[in-house]
């Protein structure tokens, strides 16, 4: 599993319309500017490609921040 | 039964036909909805937010109150005009469509009598959304090669906006209403059909559904005599968009995977990819995760919205049309959606 940083950076480069450098892993991830729910399913496609790992709706939902995000998927590569 | 038995039942068919896509064309509804009409509708979108979103730009809507059968019959008659076959050789009709007539009789009964085809067809309705295109034409590769049928005129029409709830402006931005229609026919010649993949998880009912449109959910009165609710007389679509898309990314790469296998083809093999046109986002993520080249996958979404049954035909018309599909190509044709039911086959051309 990669650190938490490059996880951040790579889903960042998945919204189209944020600038670099813009989401960090305390960041809550709905606060994004125009957040909607193709965010969300950005999320879900993004974690999907990269790690193999496909989230539900009550996934999501549990989560806050980026840094949840991240852990949600690092235990769930876990099993 | 005795061994004997069996084989006099199968001289009564003919197992030499195989079933040919001999022709296929679509039919949109009249009112074109840009994205500056739905802006305007919804007012806490702009014109760009809509686009980025959904990748769509236009979708199209029925006249409201137009019924399935009527705008199936128009495609059926288009259909007519523009490819030269006998209408008293067709033997069978196959339709395809979530929003029937009635419950009874079957909107295909009825669809023979508008069009004037023979009373001595025989015509089947099938209730699928999404994975409806591919699922009518197992059936009628199934009726052609068993010999039952030898010419079968194959109708899907969808009117989705006629059911979208007015405080749900994702799926406006989405939908839109289309028909087509499809000669498939023992005569060889268009491309033939191949083998089909399927699946099935009613697990998903409640993740796309039409809520207050049948036994199960009768009609709600108090919403239809609310004038606020834009007279929604067939029901109101309801779906999880996330659960929808988890759906497809589980359960399409799995169903591309079992289409190649049962035509013994490989990823490499395969000319051209076309989808059911569910959303941009969908298709993106599957091109991705299958890593198809763009080259080899086509979609026309953004300028006609998903169609429902009518987006694979729509698309894969428009392909042929624009010289992207080819004398001896193989065509991948996949649907999947609301079930959750999926299935698909190979086209080779």
């Amino acid at each position: 599993m990669i650190e938490i940083k490059e996880f951040t950076s790579l889903l960042e480069a998945e919204f189209e319309d944020i600038q670099p450098g813009t989401l960090t892993p305390e960041m809550h991830y709905r606060e994004i500017t125009d957040f909607s729910s193709m965010h969300a399913l950005i999320i879900i496609a993004f974690i999907d490609h990269q790690f193999d790992v496909l989230l539900k709706g009550e996934d999501l939902k549990k989560a806050n921040t980026i840094a949840d995000l991240y852990y949600i998927v690092q235990e769930k590569t876990k099993q | 039964m005795p061994f004997f038995e069996y084989s006099k039942l199968l001289r009564l068919t003919n197992p030499s036909q195989i079933a040919h896509l001999n022709h296929v064309t679509y039919l949109l509804a009249p009112h074109v909805l840009t994205n500056t009409v739905l802006a305007e509708r919804f007012p806490t979108f702009t014109e760009d937010q809509i686009l980025k979103n959904t990748g769509i730009s236009q979708r199209y809507a029925i006249e409201p109150g137009t019924i399935a059968s009527d705008f199936a019959a128009a495609c059926g008659a288009y259909f007519f005009e523009e490819f030269p076959v006998d209408k008293t050789s067709i033997d069978f009709l196959v339709f395809c469509s979530e929003a029937p007539d009635y419950v009874g009789p079957a909107t295909s009964c009825i669809i023979q009598h508008k069009l004037g085809l023979p009373t001595s067809i025989g015509t089947l309705d099938l209730a699928f959304g999404c994975s409806g295109y591919t699922y009518g034409l197992s059936i009628s590769k199934a009726l052609i090669e068993s010999g039952i049928a030898s010419n079968i005129l194959f109708i899907t029409t969808d009117i989705p906006t006629s059911v979208l709830p007015p405080g749900d402006p994702m799926l406006h931005f989405l939908f839109s209403d289309g028909a087509s229609a499809s000669l498939i026919s023992a005569k060889p010649s268009g491309p033939q059909i191949g083998n089909f993949a399927f699946g099935t998880d009613g697990s998903g009912e409640s993740s796309l559904r039409v809520r207050n449109s049948a036994i199960s959910e009768p009609k709600d009165h108090a919403w239809l005599d609310n004038p606020q609710n834009e007279g929604l007389r067939i029901g109101r679509m309801e779906m999880d968009g996330e659960a929808i898309f988890s759906f497809s990314l589980r359960e399409v790469p799995q169903l591309v995977e079992q289409i190649l296998d049962k035509n013994g083809c490989t990823m490499e093999d395969i000319d051209l990819f076309i989808f059911h046109q569910a959303s941009s986002i969908i298709l993106k993520s599957l091109k991705r995760k299958l890593r198809i080249p763009d080259n080899r996958f086509f979609s026309n979404l953004a300028e006609v919205g998903n169609t429902v049954s009518a987006s694979i035909p729509v698309a894969y018309t428009e392909a042929v049309k624009q010289g992207k599909i080819t004398k001896g190509m193989k065509v991948l044709i996949a649907g999947f959606g609301i079930g959750y039911s999926w299935s698909g086959t190979v086209i080779q051309h």
